[in-house]
Order: C-alpha cells, then sequence, then structure tokens
C-alpha cells in the first residue's frame, strides 16, 4: 500500500487558493461569502490533509470540499429562511411586509451576469456548470470532484445549459440582452 | 442526442490527447454553446473584480494555526489536543464560519436574555447607521477608510446580527443584506434594527 502524500499546508494554501476562491466566488455571488466559503475549505483541508490519499489531485479533493460547504450553506441558508418565515407569519400586529431576511447579499456584477441565473438550477446543474465553464474543468475531473459517474457530469450540464436557456426564456432575456458589466459606481454600491 | 458512446471510445485509448470536454461540448446546439462561452467570460470578469489576494493570507494564518500550533509563540501554544481545539474555535469564529455554531448558540441565548432584562438589545459596535434619509428604499454602503475593509465589516455586522435573532428577542430577524438588497424593511421590523445596531463611534455606515 502506497504512503500517503505529504501536505504542506502552508504551500498548498498558496498555491489553490485562488482558484476555489475564484469558484466560490461564482458560487456565493459576493467576495464575502467567497472569503468565508474559500477559508473554511482551507480550514476542513488543514484539519483532514491526513485522509488525503494521493488517488485523485489536490485541487480536485479541494473543490470537493468547497462543493461540500457550498451545499451545506445554501441548504443552512434556506431552512432560517423557512424558519424565519415562521416566525414572521406568527407576529401578530405587525406591518407586514415580505421577510425581508430573505433577501441575500449579492453584489451587481454577479448579479448582472448568467450566474445570478446559474443560481437557480439544482444543485448538481450549477456545480458542474461552474467546474466546467468558471474553472475550465475536464469532464473527468468534474465526475472525480461530484462523485458521479461521467455520464451523469455530460448530462447535468447538458441539462443545465438548457434549463439555463428557460430560465432565461422565461424572463424574457435573451443572450445579448443581458448587461455587461455596470460602471464603477454601480460596482461599489452593493 | 447530445452525447453519444463516441466520447467514451475515444476516452479508452490509452493517452488520450483530445480535450474531452471540447468533444462533447461540439455536440450543443449554437446557442446553449454560446451561453457556455457567456458563462465563462462572466466568471472571468467577475473574478478580476475581487482578487482572493487578502483572503488568502487569513486563510494560511488559520490554516497554519490549526496544523501547527507549536510554531506559534510558546505561551499561547501549548501543544495539547484540547488547546488546539481551542483554536481551531477561535479562527472559526473569526472567520464566521459554521464550524461557530455552539458559540452562535450561546450568544443568541445571551442575547435574548439581555433583550429580556433590558427591554433594548445590546447595540452592535461595528456599525453605525445613519437615519438621516428614513423613506429612502434603496440603501447605499459606504465606507469611510475604504471599501473592502468596510464590506468584510458590514459582513460581520450582517452575520452578528442574523446571530442575534431570536424567537425570544424584540430583534426581528432583519439583517443588514436584506436591508440593502430591496430596503423592505419598515416599520417595526426597521427600528428594532436601528436601535440593535446604532453605534456612532464606528466607520461602516449605511445611509439608509
Amino acid at each position: 500500500m502506497a504512503d500517503r502524500p505529504a501536505i504542506n499546508i502552508q504551500e498548498a494554501t498558496e498555491e489553490h487558493f485562488a482558484r476555489i476562491h475564484r469558484a466560490a466566488l461564482v458560487l456565493s455571488g459576493n467576495p464575502w461569502d467567497a472569503d468565508d466559503l474559500a477559508q473554511e475549505t482551507f480550514m476542513v483541508f488543514a484539519s483532514q490533509a491526513d485522509r488525503f490519499e494521493g488517488r485523485s489531485s489536490l485541487y480536485t479533493w479541494l473543490y470537493g470540499i468547497l462543493l461540500n460547504l457550498d451545499r451545506r450553506e445554501r441548504r443552512r441558508y434556506s431552512m432560517r429562511r423557512n424558519k424565519l418565515r415562521i416566525l414572521w407569519e406568527d407576529e401578530p400586529e405587525q406591518q407586514q411586509t415580505a421577510p425581508a431576511a430573505e433577501t441575500a447579499i449579492e453584489v451587481a456584477e454577479w448579479k448582472n451576469s448568467l450566474w445570478a441565473y446559474v443560481s437557480k438550477l439544482p444543485d448538481g446543474q450549477r456545480q458542474a456548470l461552474v467546474l466546467r465553464f468558471s474553472e475550465s474543468m475536464k469532464y473527468d475531473e468534474i465526475a472525480e470532484v461530484l462523485d458521479c459517474p461521467l455520464g451523469t457530469v455530460k448530462s447535468r450540464i447538458f441539462h443545465g445549459l438548457d434549463g439555463l436557456r428557460r430560465l432565461m426564456e422565461k424572463d424574457g432575456e435573451s443572450l445579448r440582452s443581458i448587461p455587461l458589466f455596470p460602471n464603477q459606481d454601480q460596482v461599489n454600491a452593493v | 442526442m447530445p452525447f453519444d458512446v463516441q466520447w467514451h471510445d475515444d476516452h479508452s485509448a490509452p493517452n488520450q490527447p483530445l480535450d474531452d470536454a471540447a468533444i462533447d461540448e461540439s455536440l450543443l446546439s449554437d446557442d446553449l454553446l454560446e451561453l457556455a462561452e457567456q458563462l465563462g467570460d462572466d466568471a472571468r470578469r467577475l473574478q478580476s473584480c475581487y482578487p482572493a489576494e487578502k483572503s488568502v493570507n487569513v486563510a494560511k494564518e488559520a490554516a497554519q494555526a490549526l496544523v501547527s500550533p507549536v510554531q506559534a509563540s510558546p505561551a499561547k501554544a501549548p501543544a495539547d489536543h484540547s488547546s488546539s481545539r481551542k483554536r481551531w474555535r477561535m479562527s472559526a469564529m473569526v472567520f464566521g464560519s459554521g464550524s461557530a455554531c455552539l458559540l452562535i448558540a450561546c450568544f443568541a441565548l445571551f442575547t435574548a436574555w439581555q433583550t429580556s432584562s433590558t427591554g433594548k438589545p445590546a447595540p452592535d459596535a461595528t456599525v453605525f447607521i445613519n437615519k438621516t434619509l428614513p423613506d429612502q428604499p434603496s440603501v447605499e454602503f459606504l465606507a469611510s477608510d475604504n471599501q473592502t475593509e468596510g464590506a468584510d465589516r458590514l459582513s460581520n455586522a450582517r452575520r452578528h446580527t442574523a446571530e442575534k435573532a431570536s424567537p425570544d428577542s424584540r430583534v426581528t430577524p432583519v439583517s443588514a443584506p436584506a436591508l440593502i438588497g430591496i430596503g423592505n424593511a419598515t416599520g417595526p421590523q426597521l427600528e428594532a434594527f436601528y436601535d440593535y445596531l446604532e453605534d456612532e463611534d464606528q466607520t461602516v455606515r449605511l445611509s439608509i
């Protein structure tokens, strides 16, 4: 049985943090959550580095951690949102508007990009699209990260793109009508 | 049929040099290919606006503290297992990570207790709310020193606020991003939020 590869946490963080942060940014839609997601990915990595067996490349392993954390955060967010809605509806004698806490923080660049539509897709499709088109990973690498068969990756990417097109059509958007980046004032505004 | 067995045949050959993904994507229709290209362009633009340089140092320090406490100050970092766990907890809390759930729960309970005993929650020490334009629905975020640092503080503040919200508290679960997003927190919610966050000594300002 081969020895586990020795991992230098500092060097690995230095080498891979930027790409993990990049993916986290596209997944979360804002740099603050991206910071948290990426940092937590490396916290998990540091605490579990001795479990890395070297059967996959380190960065695909890190992507796997990132996507698990992303799924967990979205699940928590959804549960919290439902709980808050219940609290809100039970509140007597209140001026009722929509529960404001449902609104996630977003940045204009993300909101005006196709990734905002991607965020509405099912988790599997969303993550496959991020790995393929944001991270330019090959299909077999994506299959490794998502721990699913190659055919499933292909299917998720195809159906993800198709779903994206349908979402845009539903909103009356065409590709060319999606604005490019806003001016700097809008960039600075949250 | 968008995906056929051709890919598998090609892939089974040893040392296959072809770009696997390109094979499949060549089977996509033009409009889906255009979407795929646009996704890549959008990702690159977004990522160029928010590089990871600043965040990487925090991650490196935290990871280092986690794996090798003996390299830090001896007085602060005994190498036993319990201290390592404490260090991990502290780092996780600094990042606002989900791993600090236990601390958050304690904090929420403390806040609920404080609210019930004083009738008003303690002010947040991070954010100053400018109430001069209370009817303005859109919210502009200003940082007095620099955008990134202010944004970080805002991020911390919103987590802080969310953590403090509890069924027993008068504070309804309104968070800074909610206010920023659509400005639809009005009336009692907004007042509770003002009460909650008001602290004029701080440098991050929200104009509402």
